[in-house]
């Protein structure tokens, strides 16, 4: 894991979303950012793009997000890849659960875009820690 | 004995009847001379032929020998009539013999006032008195047989009285016992009456699994054939059902309580849902009232299925609205118009306030349908109320007012979610905040009421209503909805914190002050930190050493805090680590849960007995019952539903040791064996 975080692959099945979560990290935090619109789109950009940080959806149509997290880990260059959920089911057992797969944390949406890269940041510089 | 007695004297009656013969016939000059008349004259001459004398002997004479001849006759039909009931009635033909014999003498004495047949009228007197004697000698001999019937009589009298009155008290008996039958047949009739305004279905069944009774439902309901009386459960109901009702009659009959549960009931093409109410009953039986809940329960999925829907489709559009919004009016996308910028400052507003709005329905259902979960731990409420207005710099920095905190001991202990309270401070802070005026100074104060830690958040805004009073605390409450649009808020806010202070054990509420403005307050019971965590090793060593297995790290949390006072806390949450904490330390008392990640609970009591020099009490306190065979093995065995913490206090007092014991294991190393108190906090 590197020490400072630059590239996040984002994987969100809403467009809008996925525009307004990009323009804000990369606006705000700075960030190289690459959006997959789907799980499957994820596992085949995913080896090449080699990101830092994953954000995933967990609803999705077709894939979803813990089904991507699982075939996202046998890819040999993802075992061990950061992932954050971005998810509007975040009741605490929901979180529990997430974070029992293997992520590092969940992110509640609506987020807010102005702190959405400041979250991320310290969720990784904790994990890092 | 009466037939003993009755043989003598009837032999002696017959012996004298022979010698009364034999005496007859050799009376001397009595053959020859029986008819003679001669040489006598005939007894009227005694009377001087006087007719009125003479007459008055005859007619007497006459009468009195037709009497006893009359006397006889009855005599003779009476023992005819009631020879079968009538005792010795032998003596009574012996009487009449006699009474005719005196009859014969009267006659004679007739017969010889004109004829002078002496020799006969002698005779029938020889044959008189051989009769008297012999009747004589043989009611002699009955003698003690009368005064035995005498006897009989007088006890069949007494009898026959005791009779009268035990006949007596039994009609009296019987006479209560059909009123009590009365008043019991009424009394059945009400609680059969009572029992058909029950809608649910009602049956009774013993420990044998057999129905004894079955009240049936109103309608619909429960698939339970007509005639179930007599019938198996297994032979009327399905397997899985079978087993729950074997399980909750054992755990009725063992707790003595009442037990409610939800059951599924396999149907053709879907589930059926039924409430069933176990009630233990006389002799090992067990009342079971199942009610249909079908209907509720798919309401309760339709309800969920909304929120669901809610959480994730109106968050979907809302997360590009806010995050779009939110961007531009941070400036990221560049400068706008100033008129611009004002519009999409309020189009950002309200998207915020709609996060709100929906996150504070979910929170209001989540308390409702008891599924908001608190992650308890030991936090300092100064810090958390420092934070929340830390945080809410931004938000009330453009309302022009400004909070003050007094906090005069900061250091205060409670046990709380820190999110909670957080989210329950800032509802405070930011009703205080939006209804005081510019300018104002907001007073915030933590102290300590008692065994209690005060939140107080003072505004200097207008009062609430006095007809508002009562209702601030209820869902959807605000003075008036205009002004609700004004301020922004959603009406739910108190009616939340109310339900997140309570859940924490504390209260809330509020005071109005003079000249105008409100005390908002909140207060938590303060945990005491005497032991916790910089105490003297030696101290803490003397509370007798409780090991929890747990894998509820809440729940450890919770433990840690109630046996304080009580005992020294060392949690673990596996199997593994307890076997591994056993084998180094001694421990006063084991409290168990069964269901660990790395295995079933009980396993471990074995596993102790096998490996520990000194037997240790256990106490299980899980989700469920301990089977029968481990029962034996432990100390008590305590249900989480159903125990309160005051339970759960009172049974691990009585358990632990008055003094702790101590180990070889730590002899050398009084230090080694104390758990990291800190790492609770």
């Amino acid at each position: 894991m590197p020490i400072t975080l630059s590239r996040i692959l984002m994987v969100e099945d809403e467009s809008d979303i996925q525009t307004v979560a990009k323009l804000a990290l990369e606006l705000v935090g700075g960030f190289c950012v690459e959006v997959c619109a789907s799980g499957s789109e994820a596992l085949t950009t995913a080896p090449t793009f080699a990101p830092d940080l994953i954000l995933l959806d967990v609803m999705m149509p077709g894939m979803d997000g813990v089904t991507t997290l699982k075939a996202l880990r046998a890819l040999p260059a993802l075992t061990t890849t950061p992932v954050i959920f971005m998810t509007a089911k975040v009741q605490p057992h929901e979180v529990a659960h997430y974070k029992a797969l293997g992520a590092l944390d969940v992110v509640a949406k609506p987020f807010d875009p102005m702190t959405l890269s400041k979250t991320i940041t310290s969720i990784w510089h904790r994990n890092a820690a | 004995m009466m037939r003993t007695l009755r043989q003598p004297s009837k032999l002696s009656f017959g012996l004298g009847l022979i010698l009364s013969m034999g005496l007859l016939l050799l009376w001397p000059g009595l053959s020859g001379n029986l008819f003679s008349v001669s040489g006598f004259q005939p007894h009227g001459y005694c009377f001087l032929w006087r007719p009125e004398l003479v007459s008055l002997y005859a007619i007497t004479d006459t009468l009195i020998g037709l009497s006893y001849v009359a006397i006889t006759g009855m005599l003779v039909y009476l023992v005819y009539c009631s020879r079968q009931s009538l005792p010795f009635h032998w003596i009574f033909l012996a009487f009449g013999a006699f009474i005719i014999a005196c009859g014969g003498t009267h006659f004679m004495d007739v017969v010889t006032l004109w004829r002078p047949a002496y020799w006969l009228a002698g005779y029938v007197k020889l044959i008189t008195a051989i009769a008297s004697i012999t009747t004589a000698v043989a009611l002699a001999a009955l003698l003690p047989q009368v005064f035995g019937l005498i006897a009989g009589v007088r006890a069949s009298e007494e009898r026959k009285r005791q009779l009268g009155e035990l006949n007596l008290r039994l009609e009296t008996e019987l006479v209560e016992r059909r009123q009590i039958e009365q008043e019991l047949r009424r009394s059945e009739s009400h609680q059969r009456a009572l029992l058909s305004a029950i809608p649910d279905l009602i049956v009774r069944y013993d420990q044998h699994g057999t129905f004894l009774d079955c009240k049936p439902a109103k309608a619909g309901g429960f698939p339970l054939p007509a005639n179930v009386v007599g019938q198996p459960l297994a032979a009327v109901l399905p397997p899985p059902v079978v087993t729950v009702f074997q399980t909750a009659m054992q755990q009725v009959q063992q707790t003595g309580k009442l037990l409610s549960l939800d059951l599924e009931y396999p149907c053709a093409d879907a589930t059926d849902d039924y409430e069933v109410r176990f009630s233990p009953s006389a002799d090992g039986e067990v009342v079971c009232l199942i009610q249909d809940i079908t209907e509720r329960k798919s309401m309760e999925r339709f309800k969920n299925e909304f929120v669901s829907m809610v959480s994730h489709e109106l968050r979907t559009p809302l997360t590009s609205i806010r995050g779009a919004l939110g961007l531009v009016a941070g400036g990221m996308t560049g400068v706008l118009p100033p008129q611009a910028s004002t519009m999409i400052a309020i189009a950002h507003t309200n998207s915020e306030r709609l996060v709100r709005l929906i996150n504070d329905i979910l929170d209001i259902d989540k308390i409702e349908s008891g599924n908001m979960v608190f992650d308890l731990k030991l936090l300092q409420p100064v810090g958390i109320v420092a934070q929340a207005i830390e945080g809410m710099h931004g938000y009330v920095e453009h309302l022009g007012v400004h909070f003050q905190l007094h906090a005069p001991e900061p250091a205060l202990v409670v046990m709380g979610d820190a999110d909670r309270i957080t989210q329950v401070i800032t509802n405070l802070l930011s009703n205080a905040a939006k209804y005081s005026p510019t300018g104002a100074v907001i007073d915030v104060t933590v102290e300590r009421q008692d065994a209690l830690v005060r939140v107080a958040v003072q505004d200097y805004g207008p009062g609430i209503p006095a007809e508002f009073e009562r209702r601030i605390f209820q869902k959807f409450a605000q003075a008036d909805s205009s002004d609700s649009r004004q301020k922004g808020g959603t009406g739910l806010g108190l009616s939340i914190s109310k339900a997140i202070v309570e859940r924490l054990g504390g209260q809330i509420g509020f005071t109005t002050t003079a000249p105008g403005g409100t005390c908002f307050f909140f207060e938590l019971p303060i945990v005491s930190t005497a032991r916790i965590p910089s105490m003297p090793l030696l101290e803490r060593g003397l509370l007798p050493r409780l090991l929890h297995v747990e894998d509820n790290t809440d729940l450890g949390q919770v433990m840690a805090v109630l046996v304080q006072d009580v005992a020294e806390l060392v949690s673990v949450q596996s199997l593994e680590q307890a076997q591994d904490y056993l084998r180094q330390h001694a421990v006063d008392l084991l409290v168990l849960d069964l269901t660990l990640p790395d295995g079933d609970g009980g396993d471990l009591v074995p596993w102790m007995q096998a490996h520990l020099p000194l037997p240790v009490p256990v106490l299980v306190f899980s989700v469920r019952e301990i089977t029968p065979g481990l029962r034996p093995y432990v100390a008590a065995a305590l249900v989480k539903s159903q125990t309160s913490n005051a339970d759960l206090l009172h049974t691990i007092t009585q358990l632990l040791p008055r003094s702790r014991v101590t180990n070889v294991h730590e002899a050398g190393d009084p230090g080694s064996s104390q758990p990291d108190r800190s790492s609770y906090i």
